[in-house]
């Protein structure tokens, strides 16, 4: 039954469309609160890789990232209406992409039978969680084939989420400094100084590679 | 340290990112992951079930709820049962009256025990004989929820009374004062409050009626005390120790001499024999 409400709307997808590289983001959401369910096609055609690869850096576990990240396109469609075209679209998209991603770490955590937070912890300062790394290789493994490649996304992992989100962000998604604030609701000298610390942080599990 | 020149931008390395440029650089030579071909899919399927569901308090009410209907019947009851104890004090005590007689000092302020009944008179230890059995039942009360529940030979002012056959012997609490070797009354209610005379009349063994003030005796306990001091049916009771007695209380629970009316005459009679 599902599948047949996704077949019927997906008849409906085949009519002439707007190229999408001329509409915005804006204008894309408008169409989608009228009813066009084209617009909306659009909107995840332009966001699902970027946020299953944001998601997928979060979580270093592919499965999960694509599940989330599909989660967050059906948030965005229920609470289209609720969307204000004060900020851009993108922000509010990744917004809830890092929330439903934080909320998936915390689950894990509280699955974890021994915690190992504070065990490695040098600093009182510092806040520094073990996570044990997801060692569940990926699905195609042409994705990472490069030993480097999988330290890199493991040292990512181990990271609190709180420095992880904005090195993400910023290094590998490439959002400037304003946008990251925008996105974490944070101001922008902390959103640097996360960042950086990340960066150290990372610096530090990855000294063999500099 | 030359202060790092920051660029609103679209992205780029700035003098921020110059001093992580290694790490940043690093990141960047991950490569990008691709959303799988039936990821639309995926999301109109999702979309078919329903929205997810909103966060609601509703987690936290399952466990708030029942706790507060706890707390709340608890109190209840505790409240309820704090009003019983209260009103069930106020009739088990009863009124504590003191008498006065015209020439007769008054005595001192009477006494009451720490659970607020009236101190009874009892006769020196050893003196009841085995008919004195009958149980000075009374439900002690207290604020605590412990209440104590319904004694049988509780004293008012603690210790017990052995109900068994034979000559009953007190048991004193602790660090209460013991007879003296003269046979002092150690019961003696100095300064306490005024007893009721039927609880001294019955430890002594008399039947009596209130008749216009006086104390008409009816009956004498076969074996008492009273019996044998030689009280008799008919006798009106005039004092106890010395003390006038009229009306429902005595101001002395001490009772070695009674002094009775009999065919017209005072008689002394010393219940010690």
């Amino acid at each position: 039954m599902a599948l047949d409400r996704v077949e019927s709307r997906q008849s409906e997808v085949r009519t002439p469309r707007v190229p999408d590289e001329i509409v915005s983001d804006h204008a894309l959401i408008e169409a989608t609160k009228n009813g066009d369910e084209a617009a909306f096609g659009v909107i995840m055609g332009r966001y699902r890789s970027p946020i299953t690869n944001y998601l997928y850096r979060f979580l270093n576990d592919y499965e999960e990232a694509v599940d989330l990240a599909q989660e967050t396109f059906v948030r965005v469609y229920f609470a289209i209406d609720r969307y204000h075209t004060d900020y851009a679209f993108s922000t509010y998209i990744y917004r809830i992409a890092t929330n439903l991603a934080i909320s998936e770490i915390r689950k894990r955590k509280r699955r974890t039978i021994l915690s190992l937070t504070g065990l490695f912890q040098s600093d009182a300062e510092d806040n520094t969680e073990f996570q044990p790394a997801d060692d569940k290789a990926l699905p195609d493994e042409n994705l990472i084939d490069d030993e480097q490649g999988k330290v890199i996304a493991r040292a990512i992992a181990t990271l609190p989420p709180k420095y992880r989100v904005p090195v993400i962000l910023r290094d590998i998604e490439g959002k400037t400094y304003e946008e990251i604030a925008s996105i974490l609701e944070l101001g922008l000298g902390t959103t640097k100084s996360r960042i950086s610390r990340a960066r150290a942080l990372l610096k530090e599990k990855l000294r063999n590679y500099f | 340290m030359n202060q790092p020149e920051f660029k609103n931008g679209t992205g780029g390395l700035d003098g921020f990112d110059r001093e992580g440029r290694d790490v940043s650089a690093l990141l960047r030579s991950l490569p990008h992951v691709e959303a799988p071909q039936n990821f639309e899919f995926g999301v109109r399927a999702k979309i078919a079930q329903g929205a997810p569901p909103r966060k609601t308090f509703l987690p936290i009410l399952k466990v708030t709820a029942p706790l507060g209907l706890l707390v709340a019947v608890g109190s209840f009851f505790f409240y309820d049962t704090t009003q019983i104890d209260n009103a069930s004090r106020a009739v088990a005590t009863p009124p504590v009256t003191q008498t006065t007689v015209p020439g007769i000092p008054a005595t001192e302020a009477p006494k009451v025990s720490e659970n607020g009944n009236p101190v009874v008179s009892v006769p020196a230890s050893g003196a009841l004989v085995a008919q004195q059995r009958r149980a000075v039942r009374t439900r002690t009360t207290s604020s605590s929820r412990s209440s104590r529940a319904v004694s049988i030979g509780l004293r008012p002012e603690g210790g017990s009374r052995d109900e068994t056959l034979g000559t009953p012997k007190i048991i004193q609490p602790p660090g209460f004062e013991a007879a003296n070797s003269a046979g002092a009354n150690v019961n003696a209610n100095v300064g306490g409050a005024p007893i009721p005379v039927r609880d001294v009349f019955e430890i002594l063994g008399i039947n009596a009626d209130l008749s216009n003030g006086s104390w008409k005796v009816r009956s004498v306990t076969q074996n008492s005390l009273a019996a044998r001091g030689k009280i008799q049916a008919g006798d009106v009771i005039e004092a106890v120790d010395g003390q006038r007695v009229t009306g429902s209380s005595v101001p002395k629970r001490t009772a070695t001499t009674v002094t009775v009316r009999r065919d017209g005459k005072s008689i002394n009679l010393n219940l010690k024999n």
